[in-house]
C-alpha cells in the first residue's frame, strides 16, 4: 500500500506540471479546431515567393516555394501538383494557352527535368545540359506566350559555370537547340532573363546582351542568332518586351535595365528591336535616385487598358501609360496607372512575376516575395490568391 | 500464500487444451485443484503492463450532441501502467499513455493522458480477461495549442498467462476526452473526442 501512495503522489505532482504546461489555446477550442480544419494548400501559396506562371485552356499553373499549384480558371481554390515525384519545382511557363511546361528537380539542385503536356512527359535535352529556369517568349501583344525557352548550364573547367546553350520549346513538345556561345564568342556567363517575339525575330536577353534571330513559332525553327548591337553598354538589363498593334505611343520595344537608380539606367524604348542608335530614355535614374527600384519585368495587358507594367522590388507598377510617358516619380504612385487601382492593398515586397491572363478575366497577376500570389481584379483592386 | 500465487501451471500449451482447462475452471472443483490451475495473486502483488497498437478518431461531439468528423488519421499510442493488486481479481494503479495522429494538414496531435486506473480481472486459467476504468487528464497538444483535458476510458481485454511473470494479450480501449472551455474560448467550443484504440500488450507480474 506504500507503494500504491507513492505513485499516487508521483501522478499528482505530473498532473501538476501538465497543468502548468497548458496554455490556452485562443479563441477557438482544440477539438473544435481540428474538425473545422480546411485543407490549406493556399496556405503554402500565399507565403511562397512566385517564381512564374502559365496556363492551359482550363487551369492556371502556379511555381512557388518548391511547389507547383493550379486551380481552374474559372473558380475554385489552388491545389498541389505533383507530376512525379519530384519535390522541387523551379518554374512552370505555357506556350499560348495549350502546352504547359514545368521544370522540377528530386532537390534544390540536383536532376532537374522539364515535364511537358497533360500527361508531363519528359522532354529531352539532347546535349546533356543541366536545365535551370523556363523563360517565356512573349508577343508583340505584350503578353501571350510564342514559345519557351529553357535555360541551360554547364560546367566549364571544373569551376566555371556556362550558360551556352538553351532549347526553344514550342506548343508541340518540339526543341531547337540554340548556341548562344556562338554569337557571343566566349563562355556566356549569365543566364537568358527574358525574350520577346516581334511577329518575325525572337531576342533573348541577358544581364549584359540582347540576341537575336529569325523564329518561326510554329515550326520552332530559329535562324542565326547575332548579338544585336546598339543598347547602352555597360548596363545591367532585366527584361525586353515588344508591343505593336496598340498606339503610336506605345507601340515599339522595351529595354530595361535592372537598377533604375544607377547610373546610365533607365528603361529604353526603340521602334526596332535590332537598330538601337538612339533609344528613347522613357525612365531617368535621377527620377528614381531615392527609391531602390530594380525591374524584374515588363508585360503590356491589351489595347483596351493601354499601360506597360513594370514589375519592380517595390511593387507592380504602370507607369507608361498611353496618354503621357511619364518619368518615373521619385516614390511611385500607383494611382497614375490609366485607371488606377488601390495600392494600399498591395505587397510591398519584391515582385518576382508579372504575369496577363490569356482569357484576360484576371488581366494581371503579380508575384511576390514570400507573399505569393495577388490578381488585379475587374474592380481595379489587388488581392491575394 | 505469496507461494501459492505463483504457483502456476501450464501443462499444454495448445488453445484447444486451454478451452477444456477454462471450461473445467468454470466448473466446481476442489480446493487442490484449484491451487494448480489458478494464476492467483495477492494484495502487494504488482503487475506493469506495456501496449503498444493503432488508435482510430472516431468522432467529436459538441455539448450540443452535435457530432462532426475528427479529420484526424488513425494514429497510434504506447502506454505504460503500473497496477497493484488488492486481491486475486482486483487491482489499482495509474499510467501514462501517449498518442499521436495527423490532420487534415498533417499537423500532428498529441495527446498524452496521465490516468488512475480499476481493473477487475476475471480469470479463467489460463487465460485472463481485464475489464478496467481510468479517468484522468489528458495533456493535448495541436499546433500552437494545447490544453489538460478530463479523460476517462474503459477497457475489456485478454489475456494469455504463458507464465507466472508475463502474460500477453490484447485491450480494446474506448477513449472519451472532455475538451471543456468555459471563457474564451467560450463554452460552445467545447468537444467531447471520441477514439477507439486496439493495443497488443504484455503484463509483467512481480
Amino acid at each position: 500500500m506504500k507503494l500504491t501512495f507513492r505513485a499516487t503522489l508521483i501522478a499528482l505532482a505530473a498532473s501538476a506540471l501538465i497543468t502548468l504546461a497548458a496554455c490556452n489555446p485562443g479563441t477557438t477550442g482544440l477539438f473544435s479546431y481540428i474538425g473545422q480544419e480546411t485543407k490549406d494548400v493556399s496556405g503554402s501559396l500565399t507565403k511562397a515567393t512566385v517564381t512564374s506562371m502559365a496556363e492551359d485552356s482550363a487551369n492556371y499553373y502556379v511555381a512557388g516555394g518548391g511547389k507547383l499549384f493550379s486551380r481552374t480558371i474559372a473558380a475554385g481554390t489552388w491545389e498541389k501538383v505533383t507530376i512525379t515525384n519530384q519535390n522541387w519545382y523551379r518554374a512552370v511557363r505555357s506556350v499560348g494557352n495549350t502546352s504547359v511546361y514545368a521544370l522540377a528537380a528530386t532537390a534544390i539542385d540536383t536532376d532537374p527535368v522539364v515535364f511537358y503536356g497533360a500527361s508531363w512527359a519528359p522532354v529531352t535535352l539532347s546535349g546533356g545540359e543541366v536545365p535551370e529556369d523556363l523563360v517565356p517568349v512573349v508577343g508583340s501583344d505584350g503578353h501571350s506566350v510564342v514559345a519557351v525557352v529553357v535555360v541551360t548550364k554547364t560546367t566549364v573547367q571544373t569551376t566555371k559555370t556556362a550558360f551556352n546553350t538553351v532549347y526553344v520549346l514550342g506548343d508541340s513538345g518540339a526543341a531547337t537547340r540554340v548556341d548562344l556561345g556562338a554569337a557571343f564568342g566566349a563562355d556566356v556567363g549569365t543566364k537568358v532573363l527574358s525574350a520577346a517575339y516581334d511577329g518575325t525575330n525572337m531576342y533573348l536577353l541577358n544581364d549584359t546582351a540582347l540576341f537575336t534571330a529569325s523564329f518561326n513559332p510554329a515550326s520552332v525553327a530559329v535562324g542565326s542568332l547575332t548579338q544585336v548591337t546598339g543598347p547602352p553598354a555597360g548596363l545591367d538589363y532585366a527584361a525586353i518586351l515588344s508591343v505593336s498593334g496598340s498606339t503610336a505611343t506605345l507601340d515599339g520595344f522595351y529595354l530595361a535595365t535592372k537598377k533604375l537608380n544607377s547610373a546610365g539606367s533607365s528603361i529604353y524604348r526603340s521602334t526596332s528591336g535590332t537598330s538601337w542608335g538612339s533609344p528613347t530614355t522613357l525612365v531617368t535614374n535621377a527620377k528614381a535616385s531615392s527609391v531602390a527600384i530594380e525591374v524584374t519585368s515588363m508585360v503590356f495587358p491589351a489595347a483596351s487598358a493601354p499601360c506597360v507594367y513594370v514589375g519592380t522590388e517595390s511593387a507592380g507598377y504602370g507607369e507608361l501609360t498611353a496618354t503621357a510617358i511619364s518619368p518615373w516619380a521619385a516614390t511611385p504612385v500607383a494611382t497614375t496607372i490609366t485607371g488606377g487601382y488601390d495600392a494600399t492593398a498591395l505587397p510591398t515586397s519584391y515582385v518576382t512575376l508579372l504575369y496577363v491572363a490569356a482569357n484576360g478575366t484576371n488581366p494581371v497577376f503579380l508575384g511576390a516575395d514570400t507573399l505569393g500570389l495577388w490578381a488585379h481584379s475587374a474592380d481595379n483592386k489587388w488581392s491575394q490568391e | 500464500m505469496a507461494a501459492l500465487s505463483k504457483r502456476f501451471f501450464v501443462k499444454h500449451a495448445c488453445l484447444p487444451l486451454a478451452a477444456l482447462w477454462a471450461v473445467l475452471a468454470l466448473t466446481p472443483a476442489s480446493a487442490q485443484d484449484q491451487v494448480l490451475t489458478f494464476d492467483h495473486r495477492v494484495a502487494g502483488d504488482r503487475a506493469m503492463t506495456l501496449q503498444m497498437g493503432p488508435i482510430l478518431p472516431l468522432f467529436f461531439q459538441s455539448l450540443a450532441g452535435t457530432i462532426s468528423a475528427t479529420q484526424l488519421t488513425p494514429g497510434g499510442s504506447l502506454a505504460i501502467d503500473v497496477d497493484f493488486y488488492l486481491d486475486d481479481n482486483l487491482r489499482l494503479g495509474g499510467g501514462i499513455k501517449g498518442m499521436a495522429a495527423f490532420g487534415i494538414n498533417n499537423h500532428t496531435l498529441f495527446m498524452v493522458p496521465l490516468m488512475f486506473r480499476t481493473t477487475w480481472e476475471l480469470k479463467s486459467f489460463p487465460w485472463s480477461f481485464p475489464v478496467g476504468f481510468g479517468t484522468g487528464f489528458a495533456f493535448t497538444s495541436y499546433l500552437n495549442h494545447s490544453w489538460l483535458d478530463p479523460f476517462i476510458q474503459p477497457t475489456a481485454g485478454a489475456y494469455w498467462n504463458v507464465s507466472p511473470s508475463w502474460s500477453f494479450g490484447v485491450d480494446l480501449s474506448y477513449w472519451l476526452l472532455a475538451d471543456l472551455y468555459f471563457g474564451t474560448p467560450p463554452a460552445s467550443e467545447s468537444r467531447l473526442g471520441n477514439f477507439a484504440e486496439l493495443s497488443l500488450g504484455s503484463i509483467y507480474h512481480f
